[in-house]
């Protein structure tokens, strides 16, 4: 492996934690990181050398994830037409943890706060990074950590809230 | 002064100024209820961190650089294999002299247009590693007997970076990348005539701002594609034209 290679390999596990985060789905995260991979070996030549990789590599992440969303909420408009029910939810990882586990808690945060959360709490990103990567103002990022570390604390000591949280967001 | 729940975020994560971050301080030092949230937030932190990081992530060998940079070239020789092919396919129609509808397409495809197709493919990216001298000559010796081999441009600054095989139905074609320090590129072109058709006139012809210039020596066609302004070389004569 090259340089380009190494570095890239090393940032693997924090992409597929990301990736897992926003699709909690392994397979779809798993191609999110290819794709990503992918982009970054095309843009390497062209991208700002003075920007951290890691910061680069999830903002680019980050737009394939949206512009994933975007693209299947569109087939999904179009398939209700066909389909009687809608699609089954994405295989999400919800069963497979304690409801009070640190995990389960987790993944009952609405996207955009469990986003900021991995991005500052598990990968210790500085909020300007995390705004450079999501694309959202850093007082944006701050709101949102704000509300995600309360919500974490309420589902920790009352499960049960869980449900309506989540459709609130 | 109460500090916001940004506040008492932004100093769990180092984000205040030193002023700021010692009035929170002082504050949580006169408020130890506060104080116990920001440890549990803290907590409720390393704890996901903890989760996180112990999770198993199942092996992907799909998701290794190299892995995926091999599946890209070749992603990117099959997309150009059905380019060259189509443009060949239609070149046939305007070089062969199917007269029929060598003047429908003639117009719609120009003389060597897959090379110039290539150019815009390879100029931007050369991410493989090329081959060596020796598996180029072997590629010559066996697919391009008789033909010019590439030709050293390191006159015109120019150094010899990539060269592939591509795949067309008249047979096998190569293309040689030449790229020189403030990353211009020059491509060399090989391709075998059609068969039964008249030999490629010389000429000369632009797309968009690229300019192609292609011969033919009977055995095979020839073309140097550049861009218009900046042609690198004189002329196709270096090349054996």
């Amino acid at each position: 492996m090259n340089d380009l290679e190494q570095e890239l390999a090393a940032e693997i596990p924090a992409l597929r934690r990301f990736a897992t985060t926003l699709t909690r789905h392994t397979a779809n995260a798993d191609d999110l990181v290819q794709t990503t991979l992918e982009k970054a070996i095309v843009a390497w030549a062209r991208r700002d050398e003075d920007r951290d990789i890691r910061t680069w590599l999830f903002s680019i992440l980050y737009r394939q994830f949206v512009d994933n969303q975007r693209r299947s909420s569109r087939h999904r408009r179009l398939l209700q037409w066909f389909l009687p029910s809608d699609e089954p939810a994405t295989g999400s990882l919800e069963q497979q943890y304690e409801v009070r586990s640190a995990l389960g808690v987790f993944d009952r945060l609405p996207e955009s706060q469990r986003t900021v959360l991995l991005l500052i709490a598990v990968e210790g990103m500085r909020y300007k990074e995390v705004g450079a990567a999501l694309g959202i103002p850093v007082g944006t990022v701050m709101s949102r950590v704000s509300r995600a570390r309360q919500t974490y604390r309420q589902l920790m000591e009352k499960p049960q809230r869980a449900r309506h949280l989540k459709v609130m967001k | 002064m109460k500090p916001t729940h940004e506040q008492l975020n932004a100093y769990l994560d180092g984000e205040l100024t030193t002023a700021e971050h010692q009035q929170v301080e002082a504050y949580l030092r006169e408020h130890p209820d506060v104080a116990a949230t920001l440890e549990a937030w803290r907590a409720d932190g390393a704890a996901l961190k903890h989760a996180l990081d112990t999770a198993p992530q199942p092996p992907n060998p799909a998701l290794t650089p190299p892995a995926i940079r091999r599946r890209r070239a070749a992603r990117q020789r099959h997309r150009f294999g059905l380019a060259a092919g189509l443009a060949l396919a239609l070149g046939l129609g305007a070089a062969g002299g199917w007269q029929a509808r060598g003047s429908l397409y003639a117009a719609a495809s120009p003389p060597m247009a897959d090379a110039v197709e290539a150019y815009k493919l390879f100029a931007a990216t050369a991410d493989t590693p090329p081959p060596s001298q020796a598996q180029l000559a072997d590629w010559f010796n066996r697919y391009f007997e008789g033909a010019s081999p590439p030709p050293t441009l390191e006159t015109y600054g120019l150094e010899l970076v990539d060269a592939r095989l591509m795949a067309t139905q008249d047979g096998p074609a190569v293309v040689v990348l030449y790229r020189n320090g403030n990353r211009q590129t020059l491509l060399f072109y090989i391709r075998p005539p059609s068969p039964g058709g008249p030999s490629m006139p010389n000429g000369q012809r632009h797309d968009g701002d690229l300019m192609a210039r292609y011969w033919s020596d009977g055995r095979f066609n020839y073309a140097l594609v550049s861009r218009s302004n900046t042609p690198l070389v004189p002329g196709p004569e270096l090349f054996g034209a």
